[in-house]
């Protein structure tokens, strides 16, 4: 699947949209804390009006393709639950399903999978979360992490 | 001559190169996984070298700062995910290659390029650190404000679509590192009344999230046709000889980028981020086929690779002679130093000659062992990659990030900012707006901000303060430099079009 | 990792025993686990090189592993807000603690996230009072050379100090409160870049900790020292109050337990803390430290000077 978009247009709408975001939480600081941040508010609204309007005038759509969106919102979502698991429920509890997890839906997509595969990819799930675990929290020394379980 | 002698003499012995090998080799390794940085590779390093002689701390710690730098390398060619924040440049054409079948000859570039970068940096160390020194302490806030300036003009080359949008990813950067409490002012701002933000949005959270992340997510997009890329690195060889001729054959390439690396080195700060930027932004203006930057030249992995290793003994300059911490990895140096009882300054070359001589050389030893080091571990982390399948790799890099980006701060709050980021990183790459402007202006902004704000707060007396930025002979001059860039990137552009 | 720094870190330090026998007194059930020694700032600085002296010194003595960790952001307040909030009152997990950040930063942020009473003070190890530098080749002689020149050209001398509303800034605002000297403060973040601010040329003046003027003494003229008598390593170097101001601050560094934690842990850990101030003095005293134990009711003391010293600039 293809869509067209306007790229221009919507980068500029991003800015002005990251623009009003930091505006209006500019809160109460000193001429020290604001001078800077102002300054690159003004040229970050700028830029981004200017590419509004040549996206509005001018613009071309660019031509994306939108194959695999799926597995992008895949990922992102185990993004999103791995980093939630970490805090609320235990590192290597989370890692390893995660783990497994996505190398099975990414495997899939290739052809069908064997019950083999299943195991295979909980072993290596449970070889790599373990060993770079180990190796983080007993050579490199990282404060444990605050969840219940390991 | 004597003292160098004896210094030589004194690194010279076996156990001395045991520590440098063993040092070389886990920066390597460390430099490698991203967010695990120089910096926290000697703080672990810490307890060790109280228990050694002066010496041998100083030499481990050189050794395995000179490994770091170079470690990032790998995975800037194998997966396009610069380890370190001074290796974002060798990104851009080592990857490229790899994906054309050349990973194993990028690495022999890389190696061969940080190795002349760190024994050309020892060099300059050895004869010219008085100079340097006086040099690096012309750059006050004015200056520092004018190098930020000339910095961010890097955007308008670097950029591979659009400048404005390069642009606008500059000024995405710089408001992203206001974030935090203020520099110079003190307050907080930006928290969005959340105290974590306090801590603002460090340059390899970003970093990490803006390359390794928006990587991953286009890995898991094409599925199959990742495989085929990432897997596909080619088994060309190293080619070790014809790296080496084409290392040598653009000796302009390589001393430019060198004498570069020297520079940026000894200006207190700006540290290893910006020097590979600005010594492939040379390289590219400088060649005569810019379009190929980008695609796979191997003069801009030269130019990258060979300035960020100048840096390592480079930014000894202002520490060994005035002790000036230049770059966070040197503030730990600097603290063995002061926990053994030598004091920076001109003495500990005078008085202290075969120590400070002795660790001058020992990185100059560490560089030279990056080539059978480097090859070694470069094949052994290429075949790792290559041999592990796409769905096994993802989620490894993945944990591996992770894991680095917690350890950067013990915060998992840097995690969630880290994925973040790269998830929004992701949506905006459609749009065209590249990582490295964004991350260039993150690096350039606190930079520009002290400056500036500390320049006017010094010309309080003054009727207008900002007077004071156009004051120095350093400063017009890095003013006439910058309008210089601007010029010449928006005059041949014209140019082009015409044709 | 930890067995191997502790014996090879051992192996230099095997004549201080006394640590080792100190402990057993207390211990019975504490510690029972790794303890987990929380620095907020950067690796390299002070407060981390202190925290790698004690480290194997602290294995040595408890018997268990002890695990400095990094939590750098915010002048502090990050690590100290999650401390706050989340550490185990059981002796486990302490943290390095500064003053007068930790005072300064509740009373100017809205969301500094932590209370300066939400710890339980195990004991300031260290003071590095503050000192007022100028380069060695500096017109002013004296004290009073600086403050006349400043009398008479409001706002032109610029004083370099680490950080806005630190100790280094707070004492600059007493200091011209006190001589009426008018001076422009220049922050820096951090100590790192102060040398090159002061042998560049870049500010007039630089306050700071005196470890800064003794690693720089061949390149600077100390005018002036903050501490209640002359230091041993700057001996020729006045105190501001031998000059007629009354001026005594710097840095204290210190470790804190969570609120609640058991008084005889506590106890016993800021009994293991000043032992090895001791064994710390050798290496740290010449480099421009002053060990200290300030505990207990002279913690709590502690703590509302400071706030009467410096409050008032602070809510200004």
């Amino acid at each position: 699947m293809r869509i067209r978009l306007n790229t221009e247009l919507l980068s500029g709408l991003f800015g002005l949209a990251l623009a009003a975001l930091f505006f209006f939480n500019r809160g109460n600081v000193g001429f020290l804390s604001s001078v800077f941040p102002d300054t690159v508010l003004v040229i970050l609204a700028v830029l981004s009006v200017v590419l509004v309007l040549r996206g509005a005038i001018a613009g071309e759509p660019t031509t994306l393709a939108l194959d695999g969106a799926g597995s992008v919102l895949v990922g992102i979502g185990v993004m999103v639950a791995w980093w939630l698991g970490i805090k609320y429920v235990g590192f290597v509890t989370t890692s390893v399903p995660l783990f497994a997890g996505l190398a099975l839906v990414m495997k899939r997509r290739a052809g069908p999978l064997a019950p083999r595969d299943y195991l295979i990819a909980l072993a290596i799930a449970l070889v790599v979360v373990g060993g770079f675990f180990w190796v983080f929290s007993e050579v490199l020394g990282i404060r444990p992490f605050r969840a219940p379980l390991l | 001559m004597e003292v160098l002698i004896a210094a030589a003499l004194a690194v010279l012995q076996p156990h001395m190169l045991l520590i440098v090998l063993l040092g070389v080799t886990a920066g390597l390794f460390v430099g490698a996984l991203p967010g695990l940085t120089a910096t926290m590779a000697l703080a672990l390093m810490l307890p060790f070298t109280f228990a050694m002689e002066a010496l041998e701390g100083l030499v481990a710690l050189g050794a395995v700062y000179m490994g770091t730098i170079y470690g990032g390398a790998f995975t800037a060619i194998l997966i396009n995910t610069p380890g370190t924040p001074s290796s974002i440049a060798t990104t851009f054409d080592g990857h490229p290659m790899a994906k054309q079948g050349r990973a194993l000859e990028a690495i022999s570039i890389a190696t061969i390029a940080s190795v002349v970068g760190g024994v050309v940096g020892v060099v300059f160390l050895l004869l010219a650190a008085p100079p340097l020194a006086q040099l690096a302490l012309k750059f006050g806030p004015s200056e520092m404000f004018w190098v930020a300036i000339l910095g961010l003009t890097l955007i308008g080359s670097l950029a591979t679509g659009s400048v404005l949008k390069g642009l606008l990813g500059g000024a995405i950067g710089l408001i992203i590192g206001t974030i935090g409490i203020s520099p110079i002012g003190g307050e907080s701002r930006f928290t969005f009344g959340w105290p974590p933000l306090q801590a603002g949005v460090s340059l390899i959270v970003a970093l990490i999230g803006l390359f390794v992340i928006p990587e991953l997510l286009s890995m898991m997009r094409q599925g199959r046709a990742a495989i085929d890329s990432a897997a596909g690195l080619g088994d060309g060889g190293f080619r070790f000889g014809s790296a080496m001729t084409t290392v040598f054959s653009k000796p302009v390439n390589l001393i430019r980028s060198c004498v570069i690396g020297q520079i940026i080195a000894i200006i207190p700060g700006a540290g290893g981020s910006i020097t590979s930027l600005v010594a492939y932004n040379e390289a590219k203006r400088g060649s005569d086929d810019p379009d190929s930057f980008g695609k796979g030249n191997p003069e801009g992995l030269v130019a990258s690779e060979s300035s960020n290793n100048v840096m390592v003994a480079g930014s000894m300059v202002p520490l060994l002679t005035l002790g000036i911490p230049g770059a966070p990895p040197d503030a730990v140096i600097l603290g063995v130093m002061l926990l053994h009882g030598l004091r920076p300054g001109l003495e500990l070359f005078s008085e202290t000659g075969v120590l400070a001589n002795g660790f001058i050389i020992s990185m100059g030893l560490a560089a030279l062992m990056l080539i059978p080091v480097g090859l070694l571990g470069g094949r052994l982390i290429y075949q790792v990659i290559r041999r592990t399948p796409h769905y096994f790799l993802v989620p490894t890099i993945l944990v591996i990030t992770i894991l680095g980006t917690y350890a950067l701060r013990n915060n998992l709050v840097d995690v969630a900012l880290m994925l973040g980021l790269g998830i929004v990183g992701f949506a905006i790459r459609g749009l065209g707006l590249d990582a490295a402007p964004i991350v260039l202006g993150l690096i350039l902004g606190t930079i520009a901000e002290q400056g500036y704000v500390q320049t006017i707060l010094g010309g309080m007396a003054m009727d207008i303060p900002q007077l004071r930025l156009l004051e120095n002979t350093l400063s017009q001059i890095l003013i006439v430099l910058t309008v210089a860039v601007i010029g010449w990137t928006a005059w041949p552009r014209k140019r082009r079009q015409k044709d | 990792m930890t067995k191997t720094k502790n014996t090879s870190f051992a192996t230099l330090l095997g004549a201080v025993a006394g640590l080792a026998l100190a402990a057993p007194a207390y211990a019975q059930d504490f510690p029972e686990r790794a303890i987990e020694y929380i620095i907020p700032f950067n690796p390299g600085g002070e407060s981390d090189i202190t925290a790698r002296m004690q480290e194997p010194m602290m294995e040595e003595a408890l018997g268990v592993g002890v695990n400095v960790r990094h939590q750098p952001g915010g002048g502090g307040a990050v690590a100290w807000a999650e401390f706050q909030g989340n550490a185990e009152p059981d002796g486990h997990e302490i943290i390095g603690i500064n003053l007068p950040h930790i005072v300064g930063q509740p009373i100017q942020r809205a969301d500094s996230g932590y209370t300066t009473e939400g710890f339980d003070v195990i004991t300031w190890f260290h003071f590095t009072p503050h000192v007022l530098v100028v380069r060695a080749d500096s017109p002013f002689q004296t004290l009073d050379d600086l403050v006349n020149f400043a009398k008479e050209n409001p706002q032109s001398l610029t004083v370099g100090g680490s950080g806005t509303f630190s100790g280094n800034h707070l004492e600059t605002l007493r200091m011209e409160q006190l001589t009426e000297a008018d001076v422009t403060y220049i922050p820096f973040t951090g100590t790192g870049p102060l040398p090159a601010a002061i042998l560049g040329g870049h500010v007039g003046a630089v306050i700071s900790n005196s470890t800064l003027a003794v690693q720089m003494v061949d390149d600077v003229r100390t005018l002036a020292v903050a501490s209640e008598e002359r230091l041993d390593v700057l001996p020729d170097t006045p105190t501001f109050r031998e000059l007629g101001y009354d001026i005594v601050g710097g840095t204290y560094r210190g470790v804190a337990a969570p609120k609640g934690t058991p008084a005889d842990r506590v106890e016993m850990l800021a009994n293991l803390f000043t032992e090895m101030n001791t064994t710390m003095a050798e290496r740290q005293v010449p480099m421009g430290f002053q060990m200290t134990d300030i505990r207990g009711q002279a913690a709590v003391d502690l703590l509302v000077r400071m706030r009467e010293q410096y409050g008032d600039f602070l809510t200004q």
